[in-house]
Formats: C-alpha cells, structure tokens, sequence
C-alpha cells in the first residue's frame, strides 16, 4: 500500500513540475519599471490583441493605430483639432493637381540608430502597389502612378485628380517604414519575431499576444520628448474585467468602453469623446422584392426609432444619423448656413408608426411581411441596432428573422453582390475625413458590383456625376458641396436608413484630463493629450 | 448498517419507487422547484409577453416595484423574459437527455444483449467518441456553420449519448446472466421482445436517473454556448444568452445577469438531486423477479 | 490512438471549407477591397487548391514540425501555441490536483460519516460544483475575490517571476477546480459507500481489524477506480473550462486562442489547436491508464473498460 501511495504522489509530483517548468519557459523576459528613478509609466488597456505590428498586414482600428502610431511616423498628421500638420515631412505641397511633392526632415533616425532615407519614403509609399506583397493598405494607394525622389524630396504623381490624397499620408498604411528591415523579413513583419522598426516617439520592447504590448521611449526620437517613459497596452478583452481594472486603478485608460456601460464606467472614470465620423446603417437592396418599392422602404424608415436607439443603447455616445457623413465632417469646409441648409434639404422620415403602416398600405404588402437581416456575431453595435430594428418593424408587421453569423462569411455575403441583398446592417468609417469617400462606395453604380459597398444597388447616372465630380475637384469646399448635394438626392430615393454617427470613447483615470484627440489619427495625439494629475 | 436488508417483497424497476422510503427534504424541494418551472415553462409566455417588450427609455434600471428584477439594455423586464425564457431552458435539455435516454437505451441494451461483433462495433464507436471533448467540438462546429440553437442541440446531443451507452449497457450486462432472461429465452420469446419489454423495464430507474444527470449537465452546456455567443439568436429569451448579454449592466442592474444564472443553477441543482436520489434508490442491491 | 487524432483534424479542415470563402472574407471584413487583392489572398493562402491538396500540404507541414503561420497575425502557429501552452497546462493541472486534493479527503471523510451534518454539506457542495456553469463562477469569484476583497489580481498572466505568474493564475486554477470537485467528491464518495457495504469490510471487522485502517487501505484503493474512470472525463472536461476561464480573467492561453481562431476563420490556427486537443486527450487517456496499473496492478488493460 505505501508502495502505491508513493507511487501515486510521485506521478502528481511530475504532474505538477511539468508544467511549472513550461510555464517558465514559455515567459518572457519583462523589464518594466526601475523602481530606482521616477519613471512615469502608462497602463492603458485594450480589448483586443492587435493582430499584428505591421500596417500592410493589418486592418484600420483605433487599437491597431493607437499602438502603432506610437511606434512608426507619418509625413503628416492630425492635432487634435483636426488640423493637418507636419511630422517627417518639413514642407509640402501639390505642385499640380495630380503630384505632391513632401520634403523629408533630415535628423529623423529609426530606431536602431540609423537614419531615415527618402528611399524609405518613397519605398513605403511605393510597395503597397506591389501584388506580390498583397498590402492591405493598397487601397490607399490606387490612384498612385509613380513616386520618385529628388533630393531630401519625395515625389507622388497620382493617376487623376483625389480630392481625398492630401489626408493618406496621416493614415496608419502610410507609415514611415524603414526599408532593408521590412525587405529582409517581410513574412513574420510585425510578429513577434520581428519586431517592427519606427522612427516614432516609441520602440517596442515586448509584444506578446493576446497579453500585451510594451513600449519604451525611444531616445533618438527627433521630436519633442514623449510624455511617458514607458506604455504598457494589457489585453484585456472582457468588458467586466476592464472594468474592474479601471475602478482598482490597475489600469490608467482605455479605448474600449461598451457604450452600455457607460453610466458604470462614468463612475470611475473620466469619458472622452474623440471624433470618428463612424457611421452605422441600413441599407437597402433597391432591386429586392418587396423593397423595390419606395412605400416600403420609406415605411420601413418611418418605423425605425432611430433617437431611442441612440439614447437607449448608446447612452449618449452617438447621435441620430440623417445620412453618411456627420455634419462635422463639413466643419471649416463649407460655411455654417451651407452644412445646415443641405442638412435640412435631406429626406428625413423620423420615427412614426402610424406614417410608416400608411406607406406600407399603400404597397402591394399593406399587412407587412417576414424577412431575415444577417447580424455579424462580432459587433455589439450590430446586434444591438438589428435587435430594436426587429421590434419596432414588427410593430408595423414586418417580421424580421435574426441571423447570427461569423463576421467574415456574412461580410462575404455583401460583397458577391448577389441578387436578394434585402437589409444589411452597415457600420464604417472613412480613412479619412473627406466627405466623398462614404458616398461613392454606398450609392456610386460602380460599387454596386461584386467586391463593392453599394448593397443598395442605387444607380443614378446624376448621383454618379455628382460623385465622380467631387473625387476630383481639387477645391476641398468644391468636393464637398458635390457630396452633400448627392446624398441629399440619394436620400430621396431611401437607398439606406441612416441609424446613427458615433465617436471612439475612451476612458481616463479620474483626476486626469484628456485634451482634444482626432479619432482618424489616434495614437499621434492620445498619448500627448493625457494630462497625469 | 452494512448489510442491506431485504424486504420479502421486491418488485421490478421503477415500480419499487413507489413504494420506497420518503425522499430527503432537499429532494421534495427539488420536485417542487421542477414543478413550478415546468408549470411556467408551459403556461407562463402568454401572461408576460407585453412586459418583455422593449422599452428603450427605461434601460438597465435595477429591481423595483413595477420591474421585479429590474430591466436589461433594452428595457425589457428581466422577471418577464425569465419566464418566457423557461420553455426554451426546459425544451433544449429535454430533447438533449432524451435522445440520449432513446438512443442509450435502444444501443446499450442491444450491444449488452446481443454482444460479439454488434457490441464490438458499437463501443468502439463509444470510446472513440467519449474521448472527444464535446464541447469544444460544438464550438467549433456551431462558429463555423453559425449559431443556432438547432445546430447546437443536434451537436451536443451527439455527443451526450456516448456515457449514457457505456453506463446502460453496463446495467443490461448485469441483468444478461440472471434467471430470468434463460427461462424467457427457454420460453422462446424474441430477442427483441425481451430486451424491449423486459430488460428495459429493469434498467429504467437507472435510464430516468441518466436522463436527469444529462438534462443538468445540457443546461449547463447550452448556457456556456451562449456565453461565448454561440447556440441562440439575439434577442431570444434564453437564460443563458440573458446570463451573458447582461453581463455587461452587472453594475447597473445585477439581477440582469444573476437571476438567469440563479435559474440556471438551480434547475440544473434541483435535477440533478433528483437523478442522484433515483440513482441511489436503484443501486442498492437488488435482484428482480420477473 | 493516433488515427483518431488524424481524424479530428481532417474533420475540423473539411467543416472549415464548407465556409464559402470564410477565411479570406473574415480578414476583409468592412474594409474596401479590389478583387485582385482577394484573389491574392485566396492565392496566398492556397486557398483556390483542391481540398485534398491543402490538407495534405499541411500534413507534411505537420510531420516537418511546421503548422503554418496564422492568417491573422502571420504569427507561426508553433510560436503561438508554445507561448500559450504553459498557462493552459498550469490551468488544467492546478484544476485538476486541487480538484483531487480537496475532493478525495472530503469525500472519504463523508462517506465515513454517512449521514452527519459534514456528509450532507459535502453532497451539497458537490452537486452545487458540478452544476454551476464554469463562466458563472468565473465571474463571481473574480467579483467577489478580486475585486471586492482584493485578494487575488484581477487579470492577465503576471510578470516574469515564477511566483507573480502563480499568483496570477491561482484564482483562475481555483475556479476551474470547482467542478471537477464536485464530482470527485460525489464519486469518490460513492465509490467509498459502496466498499464500506462490501462483505470484505465486515468480515475484517470481525477479524479485529482496526476499521479505519481497512477502509482506507483497502477500500479506498478500491475505490480508486471509478475515481479515476471519473479523472480521465474531468481532463476531457478541463479543457472546455478553460475557453470559459481565461476569457473572463483575460488569460492567454490555449483556450482564448481557440475561441479567437474560429471567431476569425483562422484555419491553420484551427488546425494546429484541434492537434493539440486531440494529443492532449491521446495523452490524458494514456496517464489514466497508467495510474490504474499502478494502483491495481492485478488490472490489466481490459479491465478497465
């Protein structure tokens, strides 16, 4: 019997070493704090691991450019104010309405020492047009023929006239990178078995994911001196528990707070709004029984209580929508009277059961009829709109079938652009904060493709003049008064139901402040904006 | 004390329940509680639905007066939705543990009864599957086909039946060697006949106490499915899409999340008690008289 | 063994193609896109190949010891797996050992006193345990313990230091403990009822056999094995508890990768987690079989069935 015994404890004693010895293994070293000099140290949580380090593999969300930004330069970028202002590049301009020529700073260094090349300009600009690299930014850069150097200058010639290229060099694919770094380890870039090389403000010291990121000043940083020593991102992806971090003071901030939570996250915290122009929606498919008839999709609209969802469930932190771009986006482009006037020249249909049961009454569906709308089972936001939507439009007799779906098969859905789109639900944001963008890929007929936004299937020759007109025009204020005045045609035809406009929310420690934030250039100016009591 | 004794008379299976010994106190509440729930679960929907309505300028208020359990994110009162929730709670575990109580009941006994290769094969298929970590196969399964509630039950009852087998086919192989089967196989009845109208009753406490065993851990499982945001619709009043939903209000209205998680808990407590009571009825010693 | 787990992954690789287009849709989800960038991708991933040649090309990837890189992070998917493979172990372990330290005695001691006040809280707990769903008392013991108390941290796998990542991960290891407790208590105690009833029992207390001594020499031993028929489920079912656990106390472990990793369509992560369960349950059932060769060794491999 003592022989079993022992026997016994001598297995669960291996056991337990086992692991003891992976779990050792697997840490990584940390240096974290001196505890010898004051160092002043940020803890700001994140709810998701970024995917990885690197722009080109990598979509466009407030984590992924607040971490990166921190690391990496731009040529121009976003104060809080929303003005467009130099970073590596010294001087600007656009020479013709198809080149911009940006003078490169000459005492910027990367990060290891070395200095920063206009071959690595140009190179960062230059490979995302490569298809062998598959950049995920390529987007951006579509339009660009060629980018030359000459001297400390760098040379872009785009295709056509872009209302919108004056604001790529602000956005994360346009990242300063340094050329021989990515060339030498393209594959496992921004993973963390390379960690990326910048010449920001910041250097990555540990990047370990789904558990944190950690960042260290970068001494050769040519600007002004970042406010903190040293950044820790924690991943922290349940809501409570961030939460709980938030009110124990382990945590200093966050971008995520869940807009249902926000009365919770007041109490211990300090909420700041930074502009993001989001937009989220409906849209409706133009050519689908029974929604080819304007009657119901305007009583659909009639019947969506678009001010209780934004008071309800967004707490404050959205604001009724009556189209794509928010009123804000026109801010300092065209006069305060033009925005309100072309505001209040939109087909608005505010919430109104018994309007919106006249409309239908007036279709060859006047007792309302069953449909389905697929929800991505990843946004909240999504799930949230789609759930009162449900309510109210059966009210009206509209009974609506939720389908809960994995983001990317649903998300694949809209774009085989196939026959019976019916209603999807929308939420984006344009990169950046030129009016046009949102408009062209919801309502121009080339989006209404395969691979295109337009899942209205809006086609109007004048609507595309209108939009093909302000991509190119040249005058800011010229471009926008053309994208205004084609949503406020569109919006007579009721292609979407606009639901709401929101901004990124964060959270700060109580007592200490935030200055203004740009939510398209997120990281450049949040760590600045902090004010540490 | 350890050496049971023995009644003169003993009569077969689930007709000894009857007149056995009062269960514990702990066990007659369990009946209660399962009372109440399925009273609910089949009358309750049609007196509350107007109150689980959504009502979004009343949302996430805590327990009062006209909202006993307060409201969640869409202002729909908790209690309300608890209650049309309960058919549900009560529908997916029932089908769950009762395919497993079928299907247990028609494998086990015929891989015990019939033994050589029938049995060879279909406890291979056992093994085989009990090694398989159910739930995170139905994890797998429910995000790639996309959740449903249909699909989640369909998955989990696949692989609830594989313990249930093992366990019943272990009692028919008791049963196998006693008197009784030779002289009904003497008496030349059917192979079927006899493990269906003889064996079965035999084994049947031992099936009702799995099945309730299963139904406890079903909830259980279906919740978590939901947790993760699998295995219901939005909107649907289910505990255990209501446990996680309003998770997020814990601070604003607590009941939000902890009555379904109570309810959950407790049914799964109050069927499980139930299960063991009969369990433990069955396993003392008994030998059946036909 | 070895085909079964063969046979999982070639199940989970031939679910995940039924998605039409899945994995290169969930990395482009919202953002404009040009088809040319996803034939790309759909390229790059290998993913226009017959089924049959993807699967095989991950196969020999396997044999070589390359699982790929990860659609979403470009991560290797060996690197991923390694830097999280110790938490969920420590988690599973710690489960499991508490789980037996705690559930073994109590359930011993309540047999032995059948019905007193200590067996009755002892049923009690162990059918609450088992009942509970493990996010549930995730939750409440984080609230309760972490937060309200202060006495455990409330996130994330800790510092550098052996000790600060043990910290770190008891409160976690407690609450995955709590089910698999419950019904070792209930089986432990069970199983110990029934031998107390064996004749063995009485005829050694004739003998003058010191009770006490018998019952836990003998009749614990022979309890043993539905105590361990019952490990060999819980380490089937630690697994699932662990996707519940390090969710709610923001771990990154095995468990967050795989709930991530399907949420995403991120096949070869898929894959290469699918292998490790199904290793890890091969492995789980082996270390069970073995302890019942040790504890009886009149047992042979049959037996246990």
């Amino acid at each position: 019997m003592k022989q079993v015994m022992f026997r016994r404890l001598l297995v669960l004693a291996l056991l337990c070493v086992l692991p003891l010895v992976s779990l050792s293994a697997a840490g990584r070293a940390e240096t974290g704090d001196d505890g010898g000099e004051e160092s002043l140290h940020l803890e700001w949580a994140v709810s998701t691991s970024p995917d990885t380090l690197f722009a080109p593999t990598y979509f466009n969300s407030p984590i992924g450019s607040g971490i990166m930004g921190l690391i990496y330069d731009n040529l121009l970028v976003y104060t809080g104010d929303n003005e467009l202002q130099e970073s590596l590049a010294v001087s600007w301009e656009a020479t013709s309405p198809t080149t911009y020529r940006y003078t490169v700073r000459e005492d910027a260094v990367f990060s290891d020492g070395t200095p920063v090349t206009v071959e690595d300009v140009a190179f960062s600009f230059r490979f995302h047009n490569d298809p062998n690299l598959g950049s995920r930014q390529a987007f951006l850069f579509e339009d660009v023929v060629s980018v030359t150097t000459e001297g400390n200058d760098v040379i872009i010639e785009l295709a056509e006239p872009d209302s919108s290229w004056k604001f790529i060099p602000t956005h994360m694919g346009a990242y300063i990178l340094k050329q021989s770094h990515v060339e030498a380890n393209f594959d496992s870039y921004g993973t963390p078995e390379t960690l990326p090389i910048g010449s920001g403000p910041y250097m990555v010291e540990e990047f370990v994911p789904d558990s944190h990121v950690s960042l260290v000043r970068n001494p050769r940083y040519w600007g002004d001196p970042p406010p903190f020593d040293t950044i820790r991102f924690p991943v922290i992806p349940d809501d409570q528990t961030r939460l709980l971090a938030m009110r124990s003071g382990e945590i200093d901030g966050t971008f995520n707070v869940p807009p249902g939570a926000l009365q919770q996250w007041d109490q211990v915290a300090e909420i700041v709004q930074a502009t993001a122009f989001i937009f989220r929606g409906l849209t409706i498919d133009m050519e689908d029984d029974p929604f080819d008839n304007i009657h119901v999709r305007r009583a659909l609209y009639y019947a969506t209580d678009r001010e209780s969802i934004v008071a309800g469930l967004f707490a404050g932190t959205a604001v009724a929508a009556t189209t794509l771009d928010p009123p804000e986006m026109f801010e300092g482009v065209l006069s305060d009277a033009e925005v309100e006037q072309g505001y209040g020249d939109l087909a608005v249909f505010e919430f109104d059961l018994d309007r919106a049961r006249q409309e239908l009454a007036q279709s060859k569906v006047p007792n309302g009829f069953s449909m389905t709308i697929n929800v991505p089972d990843g946004s909240q936001a999504a799930i949230d709109i789609t759930q009162a939507v449900q309510e109210t439009w059966g009210q009206i007799g509209v009974d609506v079938d939720l389908n809960l779906m994995p983001g990317g098969p649903r998300f694949q859905l809209i774009l085989d652009h196939g026959p019976s789109l019916g209603v999807q639900i929308i939420g984006n944001l344009p990169d950046v904060p030129d009016p046009a963008i949102l408009p062209y890929q919801y309502y121009h007929s080339s989006q209404a493709a395969r691979n295109g936004n337009n899942s209205s299937k809006l086609k109007d020759p004048d609507i595309d003049e209108l939009l093909d007109a302000a991509l190119t025009a040249t005058d800011p204020a010229e471009s926008a008064r053309l994208s205004l005045q084609a949503q406020i045609e569109a919006s007579q035809q009721v292609p979407i139901i606009p639901v709401l406009w929101s901004d990124f929310i964060f959270a700060v420690r109580d007592g200490w402040s935030m200055g203004p934030i740009n939510g398209s250039s997120v990281s450049n100016t949040f760590v600045r904006a902090i004010n540490p009591r | 004390m350890s050496i049971p004794e023995s009644n003169g008379k003993r009569k077969a299976g689930l007709g000894r329940l009857r007149r056995g010994p009062r269960p514990p106190g702990s066990v007659v509440v369990a009946f209660a509680f399962v009372a109440v729930i399925l009273i609910v679960g089949f009358f309750g929907e049609p007196l509350v639905r107007e109150a689980a309505r959504q009502d979004l300028t009343e949302v996430s208020q805590p327990p009062s007066y006209e909202h006993w359990l307060g409201t969640d994110r869409f202002g729909r009162d908790v209690l309300a939705r608890m209650i049309i929730g309960t058919s549900t709670a009560l529908l997916g575990p029932f089908l769950i543990a009762g395919s497993g109580l079928v299907i247990s009941a028609l494998l086990g006994i015929t891989a015990a009864y019939l033994g050589g290769w029938v049995d060879q094969v279909i406890m291979r298929w056992v093994d085989f599957m009990i090694a398989l970590p159910g739930l995170l196969v139905t994890i797998v399964v429910v995000s790639v086909i996309g959740g449903s509630y249909g699909v989640a039950i369909i998955v989990l009852s696949i692989f609830n039946v594989q313990g249930d087998i093992r366990i019943i086919r272990g009692a028919a192989l008791e049963q196998k060697p006693l008197p009784y089967i030779e002289s009904l196989q003497s008496l030349g009845f059917s192979k079927s006949r006899i493990m269906f109208r003889h064996i079965v009753p035999n084994v049947s406490p031992l099936l009702v106490a799995d099945f309730a065993i299963d139904f406890s851990l079903a909830l259980v499982a279906l919740a978590g499915l939901s947790f993760l945001g699998l295995g219901s619709e939005p909107g649907s009043a289910e505990w255990g899409a209501m446990l996680a939903e309003n998770q997020s209000i814990i601070f604003s209205n607590a009941a939000a999340t902890l009555g379904p998680g109570f309810a959950i808990v407790l049914l799964a407590v109050s069927v499980h008690l139930i299960g063991d009571w009969l369990y433990d009825r069955y396993s003392a010693p008994a030998r059946l008289v036909s | 063994m070895v085909p079964i787990v063969l046979f999982m992954t070639l199940a989970v690789f031939l679910l995940s193609s039924l998605v039409p287009g899945g994995a290169v849709a969930a990395l482009l989800e919202g953002r404009p896109t040009s088809s040319a960038q996803i034939e790309f991708l759909t390229a790059k991933y290998g993913l226009d190949r017959p089924l049959h040649e993807q699967y095989l090309s991950w196969l020999t990837g396997m044999f070589r010891g390359d699982l790929g890189r990860s659609f979403r992070t470009s991560q290797l998917v060996t690197d991923m797996v390694g830097e999280r493979l110790g938490i969920t172990i420590w988690l599973n372990v710690m489960g499991l050992v508490l789980a037996v330290a705690i559930g073994v005695p109590l359930g011993v001691v309540a047999a032995l006193n059948r019905g007193s006040r200590l067996d009755r809280f002892v049923v009690g707990v162990s059918i609450f345990g088992s009942s509970s769903p493990a996010f549930f008392v995730a939750i409440f013991f984080l609230w309760l313990f972490a937060q309200n108390l202060g006495w455990f941290p409330l996130y994330g796998a800790g510092g550098p230091a052996l000790w600060s990542r043990l910290w770190h991960l008891t409160l976690p290891g407690i609450v995955m403990a709590v089910a698999p407790m419950g019904l070792i208590m209930k089986v432990t105690r069970a199983s110990m009822l029934d031998e107390i009833d064996q004749d063995y029992v009485a005829f050694s207390r004739a003998r003058g056999l010191r009770e006490r001594r018998v019952i836990l020499g003998y009749g614990l031993r022979n309890a043993l094995i539905p105590i361990l028929t019952a490990a060999g489920l819980i380490f089937v079912g630690l697994l699932t508890g662990t996707v519940f656990v390090e969710r709610v106390f923001g771990l990154p472990g095995l468990g967050n990768m795989l709930v991530q990793a399907v949420i995403t369509s991120d096949l070869p992560v898929i894959q290469g987690l699918t292998l490790i369960i199904g290793t890890w349950i091969v492995v789980a059932n082996l270390i069970v079989d073995i302890m019942y060769a040790v504890v009886d060794p009149r047992i042979t491999y049959d037996k246990t069935k």
